[in-house]
């Protein structure tokens, strides 16, 4: 089973998207997938329309395999399936840090999964705590979404910086610009210096309506709209992502 | 009924949770019950419906190996899928070239479909076994936020030759999404207290229902000897039976072998053979000599004229082992003398197929079956032993067969010579046919791990006589083909073969004494020794 993990330190760059819409393509072509939502507020959740049972919550999820299994719910797409987070996820850190190998729990509650899902996608909620560092050590690609600005590249090279100073393998990390509005000079500035750097994928994903109306749709837009500009730059992204060593 | 491992139908560990499908049934002239209305009493709603008429079609092989795997396979249009029988889920699925009867693996493009099927059974074909009308309404169940929980499938079945009789079934399957099946079991509770004809089905109990309406029994045909005998009984009479249960079987596989729609149809076909002449030859005085001789002889021809095709078959089933064990350079050379196999091949085929069709076989095969229906027993002076008590003559047959596999393996000399080793492969090809018509008389904790002695021996004899005929076969082929001259090529490619044959039968010569040794044990004569002496079965 391969990991991806859709992390950001910053909010609302488009996290949720890219995990639900690359997700759903590799539920197509190499499936099946599962989509686990970390994120309390479990917005990907709510694309799938998909709410937790009532009796799950983050204890179940750190006492993981069993319980993960029975909460674990399809999605109206053919081989995929979502882990829904719970509100009680906003808990999580406190919790993990009562854990003996806090780092490493996360890792090991989806090994019993590796044999039911080719891949899995993490949608991570937005900060740089102990569940993230759980997050990097599970995952094989932690690919960020970035908006072009300079604030966003200053919190990207926080990042970098963790990981150095953490001994993580930063050779893990992928980033892609989201948001993209090409009228913009300073988009087009940071794409243009940033675009070949390495471990930055060059298709971006352009700022369109159709992406906010995700909400809308509840539903991935490379199935519902896989015409649109957004679906068919995020099926490029996903392109290369798999182009990607380790996927 | 053993299901199929989950490593095997998906390459993956099975999730334990996978929600139950339920199927309701209701009597098939029941008024029509209307699903949304029903729905309207829940927090559920519908989709739109889709609405379909088909042709369904359900496939297996000859010995029903998909059902006795827990599976089905059936085509709709040109879809061909495989099915848990238990959930009606699908687990491969494929396209099903044009209108076809009968398929195997090979005919589909590599892939998870054909991949499950030659898992299920490598060597049949599966064949069309029942087929319906079926119309259908399948509807998704949506929760408050319009997110599907399961579905419904709404069908009434009716047999594909007489439709305006009437459907046959009407079925309603509910299957919830994983996760769901809290909220499918309110509509489940509400679907079914809605109608008073309805009755809970497992979906495998409809799918026999179904087979028996196009009268097919699933599980009916299997050639190994499933008789029940009486240990009371006079042999003789257990003798026919035994007969004319492996007469019967020969029957039913004609129609394979003439049609060739897999090997295994002459394979089962032969084997019933070579049991029904062991018995006229090893249980001594039960028939009259004269007519068991007569028999004899005749059988053993109708075997010999079975036998070229059946080893042909045998190289085309092994032919990419052979291909797999040469050097990728010489496979090529192994072309045209596969080539040359299929052609070969058809044409004994035809020969087969005509005889099988001729005046010769009928006459044949009714003299025999009424030999096998004259119950009375034989003259005492011609079959002194006709009426001994089965259980009796059993013991002592095997006992028998038992003493000569051990004294004859006792005699295979330090050089383990070819004929050696061929003349005690038929002993206990014998001793193993004999303790298999008699298997239900002994407890089968007995007899079993007796077999299963035999059986390790056996392998070890079976690999070296297989080697030493491939090996004997190669060489008048390459005789041949260097007379009409043959290439580099193709002699390579069969030096390169029998090299390694030769190889293979040479390890077999080699572990012969080891492995006579393990069946010449304390042990196995204990097991024997049990096993003759205990008191049978009643």
């Amino acid at each position: 089973m391969k990991s991806i993990a859709l992390y950001s330190i910053k909010g609302g760059v488009g996290k949720t998207a890219a995990a639900v819409n690359l997700s759903y393509l590799t539920s197509l072509s190499a499936p099946p997938c599962l989509i686990c939502d970390l994120d309390p507020q479990g917005a990907s959740s709510y694309y799938f329309r998909i709410t937790a049972s009532k009796k799950y919550d983050s204890d179940k999820f750190l006492k993981g395999s069993k319980k993960i299994y029975s909460n674990i719910k399809a999605t109206d797409f053919e081989n995929l399936d979502l882990l829904p987070s719970d509100f009680s996820y906003r808990n999580l850190d406190i919790e993990l840090s009562e854990e003996k190998k806090p780092q490493k729990k996360l890792k090991k509650n989806l090994e019993s999964l590796s044999d039911d899902y080719s891949h899995v996608f993490f949608d991570c909620p937005p900060n740089l705590t102990l569940l993230s560092e759980s997050v990097f050590s599970a995952s094989d690609i932690i690919l960020v979404p970035m908006i072009p600005t300079t604030l966003s590249i200053r919190t990207y090279n926080q990042l970098i910086d963790f990981f150095a100073a953490n001994n993580l393998d930063r050779s893990r990390i992928r980033a892609f610009f989201t948001m993209v509005e090409k009228r913009k000079a300073m988009h087009r500035d940071i794409i243009a210096r940033y675009g070949d750097a390495p471990g930055f994928l060059r298709q971006t994903i352009p700022y369109n309506s159709e992406v906010e109306k995700m909400g809308v749709y509840r539903a991935p837009l490379t199935a519902v709209k896989p015409n649109s500009i957004a679906a068919k730059a995020y099926k490029g992204l996903f392109e290369e992502l798999m182009g990607e060593k380790g996927l | 009924m053993p299901q199929v491992p989950y490593a095997i139908t998906n390459g993956r560990e099975r999730m334990p949770e996978l929600p139950e499908t339920t199927v309701i049934k209701f009597s098939p002239d029941s008024v029509a019950i209307s699903v949304p209305h029903i729905l309207e009493n829940t927090r559920y709603s519908l989709s739109f419906p889709e609405r379909k008429k088909t042709s369904r079609h359900y496939f297996d092989t000859f010995d029903w190996q998909a059902f006795s795997s827990g599976l089905t396979v059936q085509s709709e249009g040109r879809t061909v899928s495989i099915r848990e029988i238990s959930s009606t889920r699908i687990i491969a699925s494929d396209t099903l070239p044009s209108n076809t009867l009968c398929f195997m693996a090979e005919g589909f493009r590599p892939g998870k479909f054909p991949t499950l099927l030659s898992h299920i059974s490598p060597l049949r074909a599966f064949c069309r076994v029942a087929s319906f009308e079926v119309v259908s309404v399948k509807w998704r169940v949506l929760d408050h936020d319009e997110k599907t929980i399961g579905t419904i499938i709404d069908e009434s079945i009716s047999s594909i030759n007489d439709e305006n009789k009437g459907p046959i079934f009407h079925i309603i399957t509910l299957t919830p999404l994983r996760g769901y099946s809290q909220e499918m079991a309110t509509v489940r509770k509400a679907l079914q207290g809605e109608t008073v004809e309805s009755v809970s089905e497992s979906a495998a109990g409809i799918f026999q229902e179904l087979m028996r309406h196009s009268g097919r029994e699933p599980g009916d045909y299997s050639s190994k000897i499933t008789l029940k005998l009486d240990a009371e009984a006079p042999v003789h009479e257990s003798a026919l039976r035994l007969l004319r249960f492996t007469t019967e079987v020969m029957r039913r596989n004609e129609e394979g072998i003439r049609k060739s729609i897999d090997t295994e149809f002459l394979h089962d076909y032969r084997v019933s053979l070579r049991r029904a002449r062991s018995i006229l030859a090893q249980l001594k005085g039960v028939f009259d000599p004269r007519t068991a001789n007569h028999f004899r002889k005749e059988l053993k021809e109708l075997a010999g004229r079975t036998s070229a095709l059946r080893d042909l078959d045998v190289y085309l089933l092994e032919q990419q082992n052979f291909s797999a064990s040469l050097p990728p350079v010489l496979r090529g050379g192994l072309i045209p003398f596969f080539t040359g196999i299929t052609s070969a091949r058809q044409k004994i085929h035809r020969k087969l197929d005509r005889y099988l069709g001729s005046e010769e076989y009928r006459n044949l095969m009714s003299e025999w079956e009424a030999f096998l229906s004259v119950m009375q027993l034989p003259d005492p002076d011609k079959a002194p032993a006709a009426s001994l008590a089965t259980g009796k003559s059993a013991r002592t047959s095997i006992k028998k067969s038992w003493k000569r596999v051990k004294r004859n393996g006792r005699r295979v000399s330090r050089e383990t010579t070819d004929p050696e080793l061929h003349e005690l492969r038929i002993d206990c090809k014998k001793l193993r046919y004999l303790m298999e018509f008699f298997a239900s008389l002994f407890p089968s904790d007995r007899i079993g791990p007796a077999l299963k002695q035999l059986k390790q021996l056996q392998e070890n004899l079976g690999e070296f006589v297989d080697c030493s005929v491939q090996l004997e076969f190669l060489h008048a082929h390459l005789d041949e083909a260097s007379r009409n001259g043959c290439d580099t090529g193709l002699a390579a490619s069969l030096g390169g073969l029998m090299t390694r044959l030769y190889e293979k039968q040479e390890e077999a010569r080699s572990t012969f004494h080891a492995s006579f040794r393990n069946f010449d044990s304390d042990r196995t004569a204990a097991l024997f020794e049990e096993l003759l002496t205990e008191r049978i079965n009643k």
